[in-house]
């Protein structure tokens, strides 16, 4: 074989190798639990069958009235919305929604976003909702759980996270189900 | 047979000059340095986030813990200087493979924290061909200082290869990406609209309630299920037809441009950016890029 000739079958045995890599991914949509990794993906994303509503835990703020104020998701973290979404529900199921509220309220209380600056008191909570009513306009949740909560210290101390007793108590949590 | 082979090298290992894959380095070395300028505060941020979400994918499975932020820091910044090293073609040899491999690591740290994102795969595959393979050639400083010449008077196999696996991964992706659906819960159903309706509703009221706010085209249009049938006929049509853009040239170029529409129909519906996709830099390789007058073959 000429040296030309090696470096093409060289040249095409590593492409092959890069395309069959690129393919390999495939086989974990045979697999009970697959699971996907980067840069060799498996692509899972849209691939959900999903009913005509959804949860979402979500971060809430209320001020000393009980006026309830979504809370941006980047007082809990940066690297994009989903990304937090992702940690925040991690961190809900690993029972560490105390610390997700206690880092937003002192993210709140550090850095308020100026039509946030009358929150008292974070929530993380996971509402359920239906698609059609929510688009509609309709923007009350069907269900709400309150997972955690934390006050907000306008004094500049840290943010106390409150237990459910002390939570059920507040006007904010109004229309909320504290979680089981 | 021996014109049947001859046939397959000329798809697969056409002859080219050295300009073709310079373009695509610029091009792809020219965005990645870009997007990844613009991104250094986020990613210092993500490398002092919470350890305990940590979940490594790629080369950083190696790890059981993260990095040290200042260490996380140090590579992007040694990445952002080996990709405009990259981009101006300076000592390419071992600048292509070290950006190459600086780029999979920063990008597969980035999505080791509880969340892949698809949008980078191609932007590491593309920089990994172009990074091992001969890009600078030509419109480089390399090119300067061997034959003080941007553009070499040359045609070879070498230069016609990195656009042709480039295509073959892109497709690639897009045909695992069709496939994961079909495997879906939903199999061909998901091409009767209403599971990508439901995607945008609960992409949006994931927006709505985190705070970035839903795409108000999807919320105009989520009513319309007819269109939403359409639209996912042709993005699954899309993604599994995607190797025959390998196929023929014209073909290549319809592909891309429907690939291209589709990312900003996205953008459009569900506000979903797909930066690299968007950009069209990820679909250069599909167009002629440089110009086929030179004859010499080298060697």
């Amino acid at each position: 074989m000429t040296p030309d000739g090696r470096d093409k079958l060289m040249a095409l045995t590593a492409s092959a190798g890069l395309l069959a890599a690129v393919l390999t991914p495939i086989r974990q949509h045979w697999c009970e639990a697959p699971r996907d990794g980067f840069p060799l993906s498996c692509y899972p994303m849209f691939t959900a069958k999903r009913r005509r509503h959804g949860s979402v835990t979500y971060l809430l703020g209320t001020d000393a009235n009980g006026e309830r104020r979504l809370l941006h998701y980047s007082y809990l973290g940066g690297g994009g919305l989903n990304q937090v979404r992702r940690q925040l529900r991690r961190i809900v199921a690993e029972g560490r929604a105390d610390e997700a509220a206690a880092i937003v309220a002192a993210a709140l209380e550090a850095t308020p976003r100026r039509r946030d600056r009358y929150v008292t008191r974070v929530h993380v909570v996971t509402g359920r909702y239906r698609y059609g009513d929510f688009f509609a306009g309709q923007r009350d949740p069907a269900s709400e759980v309150v997972h955690s909560t934390a006050a907000v210290d306008k004094r500049g101390t840290l943010p106390r996270s409150l237990d459910r007793q002390q939570h059920d108590e507040a006007p904010a949590n109004e229309g909320m189900q504290p979680s089981g | 047979m021996k014109r049947v082979v001859q046939a397959l090298e000329a798809r697969v290992l056409p002859v080219a000059p050295p300009v073709r894959p310079a373009v695509l380095r610029l091009v792809t070395g020219g965005w990645t340095a870009y997007y990844l300028s613009r991104r250094v505060d986020m990613l210092r941020s993500i490398h002092r986030g919470d350890p305990k979400l940590f979940d490594p994918v790629g080369p950083c499975r190696l790890l059981n813990s993260p990095l040290p932020p200042l260490l996380a820091d140090g590579i992007i910044y040694a990445e952002l200087v080996a990709s405009a090293a990259f981009t101006l073609g300076l000592k390419h040899r071992v600048v292509g493979p070290a950006h190459a491999a600086l780029l999979l690591w920063t990008m597969s740290y980035r999505n080791s924290w509880s969340m892949i994102f698809h949008n980078d795969n191609n932007l590491v595959l593309h920089t990994a061909v172009l990074g091992l393979t001969p890009t600078a050639d030509a419109l480089s400083i390399d090119a300067i200082r061997s034959d003080a010449r941007l553009a070499p008077e040359l045609l070879d196999w070498r230069y016609g290869l990195p656009s042709t696996v480039i295509n073959a991964v892109t497709t690639a992706t897009y045909l695992v990406a069709g496939i994961a659906k079909l495997k879906g819960p939903l199999g061909w159903s998901w091409a009767d609209g209403e599971s990508l309706r439901s995607q945008i509703a609960a992409d949006g009221l994931r927006k709505e309630l985190l705070g970035s706010g839903a795409a108000p085209l999807g919320v105009q249009l989520y009513e319309h299920t007819g269109l939403f049938r359409l639209l996912a006929t042709g993005s699954l049509a899309l993604e599994l037809a995607a190797p025959i853009a390998l196929l023929d040239r014209r073909v290549a170029k319809a592909w891309a441009a429907g690939a291209f529409g589709m990312h900003w129909g996205i953008r459009a519906l569900m506000g979903i950016t797909f930066r690299h996709q968007m950009s069209g830099a990820m679909f250069a390789s599909f167009f002629p890029v440089d110009n086929l007058r030179t004859e010499r073959p080298r060697g």
